[in-house]
């Protein structure tokens, strides 16, 4: 927030919050479009306080439907009385007092012993893994640039993947199923180690470690098929086009999970999709030109170390790395002499 | 209770019923599936309350009007999402979940943000909740509230600006909604 305000004299700010607003419930003529192009054309600042403006504006398009008393909200606006009585939320910090002074140390004894419940945001940036434990007792580990909601009530348990790859160590709990969903389907289970990765759109890997999972691909999307039960040492990969699944051996499942030490493993992969691993990881544009990107790769890199990895690309294939200013790289056929 | 029973099962129904169309619906709209579904979800999140509390005449016609709202502001979105590059987030948008990461938000943090829209001047709010909770354009709310259109949009404006600052001043949680995701200040 502070980097907010930075941008905003009161000026600015209002034109931001209008053009904003415009944008997202006005229909825009062309004169608008012009005003507003000369506008974000003055400053550079314009444009990033306008657009922290419109996603501010499009998270509250969502939110706000979430709060329990909105229709009241909506209808007392509509009535246009401002009574206490009306306004529950006025009464709140008064009856929240109430209890408070009663039976504060009970009840706050009582939340710090109930682990039963979390409601967490967790996302990790570029070229950074995290661990974490929750409250189940479960473990969580995360690749970069990967991002889940982690929901855990009395009765339930859920992951929502949205984006990146995820270890789970699930704490085991017949009661409470634990599922991690994705957008391309969901992996239902009861107490397992597994991984599931959803880098890519429409596609949902998972890799089980030990136990057993049942995988639901394309759940979420309407074009679901039917659940496919997993064991230890499975690899499933669903996508659009279809279902491939396989036993890994244990050095091939050491090799699949190897982001948990940092590590990745080429075996014959195409250099385009090697390349893709490391731009994901570093959120990098990192890309090959037509004629060097089908050339395979092989071989165990440290994801963090980006520039072993060309070092080793340009010592084993006959390609070189250009770095460009602006952060992202090009690898292509290197013209031998 | 019963009766409460009754619009449980209404809504289940409801939802069995339409689910499978409506996210093909949404789909052709969209041009894409993830999308799809999370507008789906916004749409009935928005009308499982009016079929509790039985407002709904035609729940099904509410849920489809409701979806078609929230896919065409997000087709909006999209649209203006190439004057912002500085700001899109490559790997949200590839994954066609933008927004997904703000969908939780934990409850206080829900109340804060119920104290400042209850706070806002009357006339503001009302321009904000017609258009964000019942989805009507900036045309519509005028034409309700008998306003003029450039009034609708100052007003928006406005409350978007106590909003930012009302939340902005609490906690880092509070921050939250107001500075975008985590995983935004993560990566700048």
């Amino acid at each position: 927030m502070k980097s907010f305000s930075k941008y905003s004299d009161p000026t600015t700010d209002e034109q931001a919050s209008i053009w904003a607003a415009k944008l997202d419930g006005s229909l825009m003529s062309a004169t608008d479009r012009s005003a507003l192009d000369e506008w974000l054309a003055e400053h550079p600042n314009h444009r990033t306080l306008l657009s922290r403006y419109c996603q501010f504006s499009a998270d509250l398009e969502q939110q706000m439907p979430l709060i329990e008393g909105i229709r009241e909200l909506s209808a007392e606006t509509r009535k246009t009385t401002a009574t206490a009585r009306s306004f529950p939320w006025l009464r709140w910090p008064m009856m929240a007092g109430v209890a408070l002074t009663a039976t504060a140390a009970v009840a706050l004894g009582f939340w710090l012993m109930r682990p039963q419940h979390q409601f967490k945001n967790v996302a990790t940036p570029a070229a950074q893994r995290q661990s974490l434990t929750l409250v189940d007792g479960s473990q969580v580990e995360l690749n970069a640039q990967t991002n889940i909601q982690i929901e855990i009530d009395g009765k339930d348990r859920r992951v929502r993947l949205a984006s990146g790859e995820a270890f789970f160590s699930v704490h085991k709990d017949p009661s409470r199923p634990f599922t991690v969903e994705t957008p391309a389907g969901s992996v239902r289970v009861t107490g397992t180690k597994f991984a599931v990765n959803t880098e890519s759109t429409g596609v949902l890997e998972v890799t089980v470690l030990e136990g057993s999972v049942k995988t639901s691909p394309g759940e979420l999307t309407g074009q679901s098929t039917s659940p496919v039960m997993l064991k230890a040492g499975d690899h499933l990969v669903a996508s659009p086009s279809g279902l491939v699944q396989q036993k890994l051996s244990e050095k091939e499942l050491s090799d699949t999970l190897a982001w948990r030490q940092g590590q990745i493993v080429f075996k014959g992969t195409p250099l385009r999709e090697a390349l893709a691993k490391f731009a994901r990881y570093h959120g990098r544009g990192i890309t090959a030109s037509d004629d060097v990107a089908g050339m395979s790769v092989g071989a165990r890199f440290s994801l963090d170390d980006l520039d072993g990895f060309f070092d080793a690309l340009e010592a084993a294939l006959p390609v070189k790395v250009t770095r460009n200013s602006n952060g992202t790289v090009r690898v292509s056929r290197r013209s031998d002499p | 209770m019963s009766d409460e029973t009754d619009n449980r099962q209404n809504f289940d129904g409801l939802y069995r019923k339409t689910l499978a169309p409506l996210r093909r619906y949404l789909s052709r709209l969209l041009g894409n599936t993830s999308e799809a579904q999370d507008v789906a979800h916004d749409a009935y999140i928005r009308v499982y309350p009016k079929v509790q509390d039985q407002s709904a005449k035609n729940p099904q016609a509410v849920l489809y009007t409701t979806a078609r709202r929230l896919a065409i502001n997000r087709l909006k979105r999209r649209s203006i999402a190439p004057i912002v590059p500085g700001e899109a987030n490559l790997e949200t948008a590839a994954a066609g979940t933008p927004g997904v990461v703000q969908q939780v938000i934990a409850r206080q943090e829900l109340r804060q943000l119920e104290d400042a829209i209850a706070q806002l001047p009357e006339g503001c709010r009302a321009v904000l909740l017609l258009r964000k909770i019942e989805l009507l354009s900036h045309y519509e709310i005028g034409q309700r509230l008998g306003i003029a259109v450039s009034t609708v949009e100052k007003q928006h404006a406005r409350a978007l600006r106590l909003l930012r600052e009302a939340l902005s001043t609490g906690d880092d949680s509070a921050a939250l909604i107001a500075s975008q995701t985590p995983s935004h200040e993560a990566q700048r």
